[in-house]
């Protein structure tokens, strides 16, 4: 014979258990998180190149610096890349450098650099893929409920490059002009290729000879 | 007497609520759900998963969804009430799968979904997909030098639900339409299949026979768009596919396709694999989106190809 408290004790125990395995508990802001609103891309691309991208520029590594760096350790700088700048093999570095204008050419302006056997170009036509918008690794998949409106976001920023970045630079830019630059890199972890560079020009400020 | 009712009222509600406990002494199973098995590339796809998941220890099903989202939802519902621990995930539409994969989510259930994509950053455990976008890039420059800037060209898109069919289109356009004297003179669906894409241009040929390119957002497609040139005597027309399948491998170093992206089903497959059995460890922290490179292939660098992946 049971106890009338025991009695009641397991009651409550019954019902709790039965009123815990009903009852499913979920934050709305998880809940509203998983609905993306329609997606801005124009602004968002705006406020990534004209805003984000400059006040990243502390976290910018000198390319003359990373040029050295990966032909001594390669290893050692690749491993050290967040998943954010990475897609697969391909590695993005936000760099940064002041060097004199060596050619203005159709495609690129090539830039005096410090070794001989390096070729350091600024793209000035064909701007195009991902580099652009990993390169800061402030923007990640994730953000994003599908990879189209992630590559929309990297056109857009491409197409900013193309209309807003270029048309001045190529204006001015001149044989012995010194150009002060933020661009993103794109190298291939399995096939580092470190003779022919070419930066896609992020932020772009010449010093007239 | 009363008392012994209560006593197995009890032991009932605890029987009830430990119900989702995992059967210790059997292996767990891993249910592999397929777009469509009329497809190699998807078939290696498959097979390797279920490969991956038996070295894990696990046991494993492939379904086959045959492009169809209703008995996609079926063979979910079938992997939920047969006991699944995990499903692997080859989706057939972007957005009509988002419900299937929330249903295993409430049940508990990971999803781990492999190249394509659903249109949900909360439903899936993971999602493990090819850079598409990236590889068309390339694909879209390597099409540029090759028909040098000029010329008329036709674009075979896949199935138009699916996210790659896009990013791949756009990947390609973002860079070809930044030349005017290359003119898309007609662009179709033919649902990434071979004898739909010769069907499609053996059409198109019929109204534009002047052509120098086809752009294909597969392999399989673009096989069957060869057929259809090589029959009505173009098969000077370059022809650039995408998947890296077996047949297409051999096309590029027969030198009667001009490129494909190599995408690596193999490494896919084993990620999703490994990480269902990371999840039965106790990870939870997984990257929601994955992406995997893909490589261009064309004669240049065909012999460090073969099928599927890379020669070891």
């Amino acid at each position: 014979m049971l106890s009338g408290g025991l009695k009641y004790a397991l009651i409550v125990l019954a019902v709790g258990l039965l009123g815990y395995n009903s009852v499913y508990v979920e934050r709305l802001s998880e809940y509203k998180s998983g609905v993306q609103k329609t997606l801005d891309v124009k602004a968002y691309a705006q406020e990534y190149l004209f805003k984000k991208v400059p006040q990243s520029v502390g976290k910018a590594v000198n390319i003359t610096e990373l040029i050295s760096r990966v032909s001594g350790n390669p290893k050692a700088v690749f491993n050290a890349v967040p998943e954010s700048r990475r897609a697969g093999d391909q590695l993005y570095f936000l760099v940064k450098g002041e060097a004199e204008i060596v050619e203005v050419a159709e495609e690129y302006v090539l830039l005096n650099s410090s070794g001989d056997s390096v070729k350091l170009k600024i793209a000035t036509e064909y701007i195009f893929g991902n580099a652009s918008r990993n390169a800061a690794g402030l923007i990640s998949a994730d953000q994003f409920d599908n990879t189209m409106d992630f590559n929309n976001v990297s056109e857009e920023i491409n197409r900013l490059i193309r209309s807003q970045i270029l048309p001045p630079f190529k204006k001015e830019a001149r044989k012995g002009d010194t150009v002060n630059f933020i661009a993103a890199l794109e190298i291939r972890e399995t096939a580092p290729k470190l003779t022919d560079i070419e930066l896609i020009p992020l932020k772009l400020v010449i010093k007239p000879h | 007497m009363k008392q012994f009712k209560l006593l197995v009222l009890l032991l009932i509600l605890f029987a009830g609520c430990s119900g989702n406990n995992q059967k210790s002494d059997e292996p767990k199973k891993v249910a592999i759900v397929v777009s469509t098995l009329n497809n190699p590339w998807f078939v290696f796809l498959a097979e390797t998963a279920a490969k991956k998941a038996k070295e894990l220890g696990y046991e494993s099903k492939i379904f086959d969804s045959q492009n169809n989202t209703a008995l996609e939802s079926d063979h979910f519902e079938n992997a939920l009430a047969s006991g699944y621990d995990a499903i692997l995930f080859n989706p057939t539409d972007a957005a009509g799968s988002v419900s299937n994969v929330e249903k295993a989510k409430k049940a508990e259930i990971p999803v781990f979904c492999m190249d394509r994509e659903i249109n949900s950053r909360t439903a899936a455990t993971s999602q493990i997909l090819s850079d598409s976008y990236s590889a068309c890039v390339e694909l879209g420059k390597l099409f540029v030098d090759t028909l040098q800037k000029k010329g008329q060209y036709v674009e075979l898109l896949g199935i138009v639900s699916d996210n790659n069919t896009w990013n791949r289109s756009k990947g390609f356009h973002s860079v070809v339409d930044n030349f005017p004297n290359l003119k898309m003179v007609a662009q179709q669906s033919a649902d990434f299949d071979r004898n739909k894409a010769m069907e499609v241009m053996e059409s198109i040929l019929q109204a534009h026979p002047q052509i120098d390119g086809v752009f294909c957002g597969n392999d399989a497609m673009a096989m069957g768009a060869i057929q259809a040139l090589v029959a009505a005597g173009k098969s000077h027309v370059k022809v650039f596919g995408f998947d890296g399948s077996e047949d297409a491998v051999i096309a590029v170093s027969e030198g009667k396709l001009a490129a494909t992206a190599m995408q690596y089903p193999k490494d896919i497959a084993e990620k999703a694999a490994t990480f269902a059995h990371e999840y039965f460890g106790g990870k939870r922290d997984f990257p929601q989106k994955l992406p995997i490179a893909v490589d261009v292939v064309n004669k240049s660098n065909i012999d460090q190809f073969t099928a599927y992946g890379k020669k070891e």
